[in-house]
């Protein structure tokens, strides 16, 4: 008896076009959605130059931005705000986990000492010390 | 497949072209005591030899001002002779101290670039003098 030497299979494929089409995207749009976010949220200020800006440190969960213009007004995660609603921020932020609470301050060159104290002060005040300045790197 | 391959590379380039012309931003870390401000005590033994007091100035009104910088009631107006100052103050002993006393009307530019300096010369503690507050 002659046993058939090779079977005829039916193979068996996926059309995966479709999905990896979907897949892409949804990609895009993760990607599009966090630029649109990242620099909506930024406020435009001629930061302060330095010459040798350390890396950036690892972000903390509780970041508080604060966006100090020229004209003296704040911001804070694109909303105008007043000295005593940053004070409690940092004091809420303060009391929901000390430890992990970062302020941020993006303050104008032009800007001046006297707003910047009190945001200082406020952080010293609740305990929160890990302050830093955003900067810019100074163009050789 | 060639056409998603097209557009794929499209959006590529588009976010690569995008992300050129915008600088990264850093941070320049400034950590403050903790508590209460009138309560720090900043000076613990073995007590160093003496402290930097730093006081940045404006003078002058409109265009025309100027911040000026003191070291220990020295008066320091070329910047360049102040970081050269700094830096071979921190060089000999970089646990002294740094206390800056900043003027309400100081622009941030300056203040920060003073900062970094004494931060890059290599000085331990830097710390921002402040008015004693009315108590709560």
């Amino acid at each position: 008896m002659k046993a058939p030497s090779m079977t005829r299979s039916r193979s068996v494929s996926f059309n995966v076009t479709s999905l990896i089409d979907i897949v892409f995207l949804l990609i895009i749009f993760f990607l599009v959605a966090s630029h649109v976010v990242r620099s909506e949220a930024v406020e435009p200020v001629d930061l302060p130059k330095i010459s040798d800006p350390a890396g950036d440190e690892e972000e903390s969960a509780l970041r508080i931005v604060v966006t100090v213009m020229a004209d003296r007004s704040m911001w804070v995660g694109g909303r105008e705000v007043l000295l005593p609603q940053v004070e409690q921020l940092i004091l809420s932020a303060s009391q929901e986990s000390l430890n992990q609470v970062e302020v941020r301050i993006r303050a104008d060159h032009a800007a001046t000492y006297l707003e910047i104290e009190p945001i200082l002060l406020a952080c010293a005040q609740f305990g929160v010390t890990r302050v830093g300045f955003a900067v810019l790197p100074k163009s050789s | 497949m060639t056409p998603m391959i097209d557009v794929v590379f499209l959006l590529l380039i588009f976010f690569v072209c995008a992300s050129i012309g915008q600088i990264p931003e850093s941070t320049l870390p400034t950590p403050l005591a903790a508590g209460s401000i009138e309560a720090a005590d900043p000076i613990e033994a073995p007590k160093p030899l003496g402290e930097v007091w730093i006081r940045l100035a404006r003078r002058g009104a409109g265009e025309g001002a100027v911040t000026t910088a003191e070291i220990n009631n020295q008066l320091y107006e070329d910047w360049g002779r102040l970081r050269g100052t700094l830096r071979e103050l921190a060089s000999v002993a970089p646990e002294i101290p740094v206390i800056l006393d900043i003027g309400k009307s100081v622009p941030v530019g300056d203040f920060v670039d003073i900062f970094d300096t004494c931060r890059s010369a290599g000085f331990d503690d830097i710390q921002f003098a402040t008015d004693s507050q009315p108590p709560a």
